[in-house]
């Protein structure tokens, strides 16, 4: 059922430590530019670092409040002991956030396993050459860490596991390209939230089993006014809940757990280092890499394919990443016919009243 | 027709009701800490007037921050939508707005019929909003009613590094402990008010008319130093404050002429030869009988039902045998040059064939 998606995320640390008990080792990761296949392949399972709606207060001590809520929540998380059960964490070099906060994290949580990835801000064959040799390093040092021997076939099983993973999660994302499709964007948000937290070949079983018992559409969507949400992360699904209540339908994302993860596969046919290479530089852009031109055109494409009639730009407090493109980004989309709502968000400081308003006012206005 | 609009919002409420696009009466009270029994009470207090019950009403929406609370309420629509709506109905050549209120600061473009194009909200905090002026009233132990005349009679404002409600209040504070004049203060402060609502405005692009909603618009220093700052005179209406609310109204009205006018009546069949049917649209048609008149195979008559407005309907008599009396707008069209449609003048009928 949809339902037991986000029941898993809601209760993945619980699961987390369920697979401990069971001998597993679990390694957690920020960003969708962490290679999760390399972790895998060496029999870990990786779980994506989130925040919470919890108050911010022992990250308070380590980072100014002008630092994204995202982050000052994920270490707060940390230090509060929620991520307890991680053996080792893996830091990619993306926004300054990131990157400072490797750092920090590594001073104050002891564990076993720390890799501070280098990912280059271009897509150029020269980053390519240079981040696979990273990978190199960074297979090298998980191969240490594990005391096993990572092989190309068991590399290239978790090239399939993942690549699986993002067909199964396009299937469902396909869903919504009817005028009346079978789940809500907060139920997709749990399937995708779910995602970032389980092992992939569970994730994969149970989208498999939702795939093959579709329930019945939803007629009721038909009358809503269809919409893309676009941004960086957000852990509070009352912000889907509240578009859907103002008469909206959010069909497609451009988000940093959504299309910008769940897209691009790793070519299967070639060298799997330089294939993995290829994927995380050249899959959608996020933000904190250059150009922005070709995730323009990806949002373009979605707002297009699935006939959006505006974007939600939901953006959290103080990631500037995103706040740099935000003007060229939504000058564009204006341009190109789509209306765009800028939100900015934090999850510890959620303002329900006055982003129903905004909302509301939006889908009037496109109605 | 008699309807009204309801405006809940952060520190007070408005109700306006409304007759055939005439505003029959107005109220403004403060907003107690329970939406519910405010609204109960703004409007039993704008029904007095005209003498008026609820019942009177044929249908209200709500609007503001308490607008889902309304228990009355038929329909809520946000204040966005109803300030641009309320305004054009004072000005239809306002393309800009500025709704300045107790909580909040928005920047609103809108079309010529009111129709919001685009808008932005102030951030969280409420620095420059009506609550914001409540306190520094408050401090300068002034009436919120004084200070902007008393803004005006300054002759050398204090600059101030901040709108930040609570540091502002002690900066205020300070100065005024200095010796500063009240209205040097409040000059200062109108000022970044100002200033930072021109930054809201740029945001959706400023264009010809302008004017300002909202309790703040009735201080006459911030109208003199928007005016200044954003280089338009601004259209203010006789009460800016209750520009939602008169909006909300608005859209009530537009709600019961849809449902009761704008519905299009088919009249015919369909069968295994095709689809008949000959359309009216009721909300446009008038009733003047020229289609009746120039059909030559007179299907059509003027019905005058009891107390309604006559439209043209299809006779009784050709309803299910349309396709043996009517050939058919293309092929009637051909050799009768004046027909239903030609004659038309508000484009209210339509054939399926």
């Amino acid at each position: 059922m949809v339902s037991d998606f986000f029941q898993a995320y809601r209760t993945r640390h619980q699961l987390a430590e369920g697979w401990k008990q069971a001998g597993r080792k679990v390694f957690g990761y920020f960003c969708n530019y962490t290679p999760e296949e390399l972790i895998y392949s060496a029999g870990i399972i990786p779980v994506r670092i989130r925040g919470s709606a919890e108050n911010v207060d022992l990250a308070d001590a380590h980072l100014p409040s002008f630092c994204c809520s995202y982050m000052r929540s994920a270490l707060d998380q940390a230090l509060k002991g929620r991520y307890s059960y991680l053996d080792g964490m893996v830091f990619p070099k993306t926004c300054d956030m990131t990157r400072a906060l490797y750092g920090i994290w590594k001073r104050n949580i002891k564990l076993p396993y720390y890799w501070f990835l280098p990912v280059p801000g271009k897509s150029t064959d020269e980053a390519v050459e240079f981040f696979t040799h990273e990978l190199r390093l960074f297979k090298e040092s998980l191969e240490e860490y594990s005391n096993h021997k990572i092989s190309d076939e068991s590399l290239m099983q978790a090239i399939k596991v993942y690549n699986r993973n993002r067909s199964l999660v396009g299937e469902v994302y396909k869903l919504a390209l009817s005028d009346t499709p079978q789940f809500s964007a907060s139920e997709v948000f749990g399937i995708l939230l779910a995602g970032l937290v389980m092992p992939k070949e569970e994730h994969n079983a149970m989208l498999r089993d939702l795939l093959d018992k579709l329930p019945a559409s939803n007629t009721s969507a038909e009358d809503k006014v269809r919409l893309m949400i676009a941004g960086n992360t957000f852990e509070n699904i009352e912000l889907l809940q509240t578009i859907e209540e103002c008469g909206g339908e959010v069909v497609i994302d451009d988000l940093d757990i959504g299309t910008r993860y769940y897209g691009s596969t790793v070519d299967e046919s070639l060298e799997p280092l330089r294939a993995i290479a290829e994927r995380y530089l050249r899959k959608i852009p996020c933000p904190c890499k250059h150009p922005a031109a070709p995730r323009l055109g990806h949002m373009l494409e979605l707002a297009k394919t699935y006939r959006v009639k505006g974007v939600v730009l939901v953006i959290q407090k103080y990631c500037d990443t995103h706040l740099y493109d935000r003007p060229w980004i939504e000058s564009r989309l204006k341009e190109e016919g789509f209306p765009v709502l800028s939100v900015e968000h934090s999850d510890t400081g959620w303002t329900g009243g006055k982003f129903k308003t905004m909302v509301q006012a939006f889908i009037e206005m496109l109605e | 027709m008699i309807v009204a609009g309801i405006d809940v919002g952060s520190r007070a409420a408005k109700a306006v009701v409304i007759s055939n696009g005439s505003i029959l009466s107005s109220v403004i009270c403060d907003t107690g800490p329970e939406s519910v029994k405010t609204s109960r009470a703004a409007m039993a207090e704008v029904l007095k007037g005209p003498g008026l019950s609820l019942d009177d009403i044929q249908y209200v929406v709500a609007t503001g921050y308490g607008r889902v609370l309304v228990p009355f309420a038929d329909e809520n629509i946000s204040e966005i939508s109803c300030h641009a709506r309320g305004i054009n109905w004072y000005f239809p050549s306002v393309r800009t707005i500025l709704d300045m209120g107790g909580q909040d600061c928005k920047a609103i473009s809108c079309d010529g019929n009111g129709l919001v194009t685009n808008f932005i909200m102030n951030d969280k905090c409420a620095g420059g909003t009506g609550r914001f002026l409540e306190m520094i009233a408050e401090v300068l132990n002034t009436s919120l009613e004084e200070i902007g005349e008393l803004s005006l009679s300054s002759r050398n404002a204090i600059p101030f590094n901040t709108i930040c409600a609570v540091f502002a209040q002690s900066e205020a504070i300070a100065h005024f402990r200095k010796g500063v004049t009240k209205s040097d203060i409040l000059a200062g402060l109108h000022e970044a008010i100002a200033t930072r609502s021109l930054n809201l405005l740029k945001r959706v692009s400023i264009e010809r008319d302008f004017s300002i909603t909202g309790g703040i618009a009735k201080n006459s220093g911030m109208v003199a130093k928007l005016k200044e700052k954003v280089g338009l005179d601004p259209l203010l209406c006789e009460d800016p404050q209750i520009v939602g609310a008169l909006g909300a109204a608005l859209f009530a009205e537009e709600r019961c002429n849809t449902s009761v006018q704008g519905m299009k009546i088919h009249y015919g069949y369909a069968d295994g030869t095709g689809d008949y049917f000959i359309t009216i649209d009721s909300g446009q048609c008038d009733g003047c009988g020229d289609c009746a008149r120039v059909c030559p195979a007179a299907v059509l008559i003027v019905a005058r039902e009891d107390g309604r407005h006559p439209k043209a309907e299809l006779k009784e008599e050709a309803r299910k045998n349309l396709a043996f009396l009517c050939p058919g707008f293309y092929s009637c069209s051909d050799t009768h040059k004046i027909n239903c449609h030609s004659v038309c003048p508000k484009d209210a009928i339509s054939h399926s064939w």
